[in-house]
């Protein structure tokens, strides 16, 4: 075998190696199921192991992939790492799922995350959380957890995981990976789990900014079974390697006012200072503070929680909804208190409205810059048990990504450094459907840390 | 603070059945929750209207002409905790007087 270890490679190695036939399909598979054997017992990443390796032709042709338990695969066991659907076999599949199936690539497992996707430490499955891969005694951040971890330790490939404000972002961070949050629309929720519809955005989790363009290309589009889908045209991504002289980055000053962590704050102005060398010119904006999208995605979110748990009745599939975890029953109470009758106004119709302002405040800002950058988490990743007692941990954690979230931007966390020895992410947020832009200023900032 | 009574209330409208441990616990972080997001009390929003869709888009519609897929009856059912007759069997929802 020519690599030492075939599973450290990354998807664009892999398209390439596997078409020099360099190693074959089976062989990169392999070694990834190696990998699951050995390290998936103390990190906990996976749910659902699929041995067995099938692929179709396409540009990712065998290439092993983990996908988040919210995902609905047919006939595969999709929990949303929550007991109500502890033995739930969909009957059809993501249209997300089925596209990157079409283009090739081979399904290796299902991966853990916070029940129903309500958290940020993977803390809240049912099934015990998955360890942080640096260190595990901590937590692997979330929702998407175990996407995030089994990418860090080489299990698959490449992952998907989904993101309502954070869960991609926050846990590639923590494990030291690269997390791109499509813009909302711009990949079909269908067969996902529902969270919260108006902001859950499927994506993908890598090892590298170009893994994250291919994965993002065959993930997207307009989809007829997702009314909110878009019909936008994919970027072809020619742009990827043309470097950032041309572009304006800003930063949030309300950002970087709250409380962040020394190493986190140090490492996120040595990537600015990297912009500033590759040529960007370098801009301070004004934010609206961050605490108001806490505020409002908090109430946004409980209340489409409460309406779209409301389906687990146990009748048509699943256990009935005495199976829910503390985390969910909090929400769905919240919600249901945010949406009932005399309540409505008071908060749901005001944080929509507050929404509003997210927006605009948005759109004021990229009429001066083309990219915000900013630390995707105020912290390295937490000791487990942090979220522990706290109605508002997952919120607090998730400061950074709320407002982006909530006005359906898209946003990617690269890996720009270690902090005591745990990984450090940055995140650059662009307007609605310039993946190609943020992603252009992540790879040559990936570039510029990595030399 | 949201009283006892309420969050039973609002227990039963979410059609969850809930100790009075879990009550207790769930009346306490209810109320943290709503302290926090009384945070928006102090914004001036009389200007704005709401935003529920941020891509913009108002009503859907799609050709009524293509069939779209539907279930097989067997994967339709092959979840199911009770099947009668090819139907899913529920417990009675409207109780006779």
């Amino acid at each position: 075998m020519i690599y030492m270890n075939l599973a450290k490679i990354t998807l664009t190695e892999a398209v390439a190696g596997l078409k020099a036939k360099k190693f074959s399909q089976g062989e990169l598979f392999s070694a990834c199921i190696d990998n699951i054997k050995e390290k998936n017992g103390e990190i906990n990443a996976f749910l659902t192991v699929t041995p067995d390796q099938k692929a179709k032709e396409g540009i990712f042709s065998g290439i092993p992939f983990a996908v988040k338990d919210n995902y609905c695969t047919e006939g595969i066991l999709t929990t949303a790492s929550s007991k109500v659907l502890a033995d739930f076999k969909p009957p059809y599949s993501a249209t997300a799922f089925k596209k990157i199936e079409s283009a090739g690539a081979s399904l290796i497992g299902k991966t853990n995350m916070d029940a129903w996707a309500h958290g940020s430490s993977t803390e809240t499955s049912d099934f015990g959380p998955t360890k942080n891969p640096f260190d595990l005694t901590r937590s692997a951040g979330g929702s998407s957890g175990g996407s995030a971890a089994a990418v860090a330790t080489n299990m698959c490939t490449f992952a998907l995981g989904s993101e309502t404000a954070g869960s991609i972002r926050q846990p590639a961070s923590w494990c030291g990976v690269v997390g791109l949050k499509p813009t909302y629309g711009r990949v079909s929720r269908y067969g996902i789990i529902a969270m919260c519809s108006s902001t859950d955005s499927p994506g993908p989790i890598t090892k590298t900014v170009e893994d994250a363009a291919l994965v993002f290309q065959a993930m997207s589009g307009f989809d007829p079974l997702d009314a909110t889908s878009s019909r936008e045209f994919i970027p072809l991504m020619k742009t990827l390697k043309d470097g950032v002289r041309d572009l304006k980055i800003g930063i949030p000053k309300e950002y970087f006012e709250i409380e962040i962590e020394a190493g986190v704050r140090k490492k996120v102005e040595e990537a600015i200072e990297l912009f500033k060398k590759l040529g960007a010119k370098i801009v301070p904006v004004s934010i609206l503070p961050p605490k108001y999208s806490i505020g409002v995605y908090t109430i946004i979110q409980r209340s489409e929680v409460s309406s779209n748990l409301a389906r687990y009745d146990g009748i048509r599939f699943g256990n009935d909804r005495s199976f829910f975890g503390d985390e969910a029953k909090r929400r769905i109470l919240l919600g249901t208190y945010t949406l009932s009758a005399g309540y409505y106004d008071q908060y749901y119709t005001k944080a929509q409205k507050v929404r509003t302002l997210i927006v605009n405040d948005f759109n004021r800002i990229f009429k001066e810059v083309d990219l915000l950058i900013a630390p995707t988490s105020p912290s390295v990743a937490l000791p487990l048990g942090s979220s522990k007692d706290s109605a508002m941990f997952g919120e607090l954690q998730d400061v950074l990504v709320e407002a982006s979230s909530l006005a359906g931007l898209p946003g990617i966390s690269i890996p720009c450094g270690l902090s005591e020895g745990l990984p450090v992410g940055v995140q650059l947020i662009g307007p609605m459907f310039s993946e190609e832009l943020i992603l252009r200023g992540a790879y040559a900032l990936e570039n510029a840390i990595s030399h | 603070m949201i009283s006892i009574e309420e969050t039973t209330h609002i227990g039963k409208l979410a059609n969850l059945s809930l100790s009075n441990e879990e009550l207790a616990k769930l009346q306490e972080s209810l109320s943290e929750a709503l302290d926090y997001v009384s945070i928006l009390d102090g914004l001036d929003i009389s200007p704005f209207s709401a935003t529920s869709q941020v891509t913009g888009l108002t009503n859907v519609f799609r050709d009524d002409s293509k069939a779209m897929a539907t279930l097989s009856l067997e994967k339709a059912l092959a979840n199911a905790r009770k099947v009668k007759n090819n139907m899913f069997e529920t417990r009675l929802a409207l109780s006779q007087a």
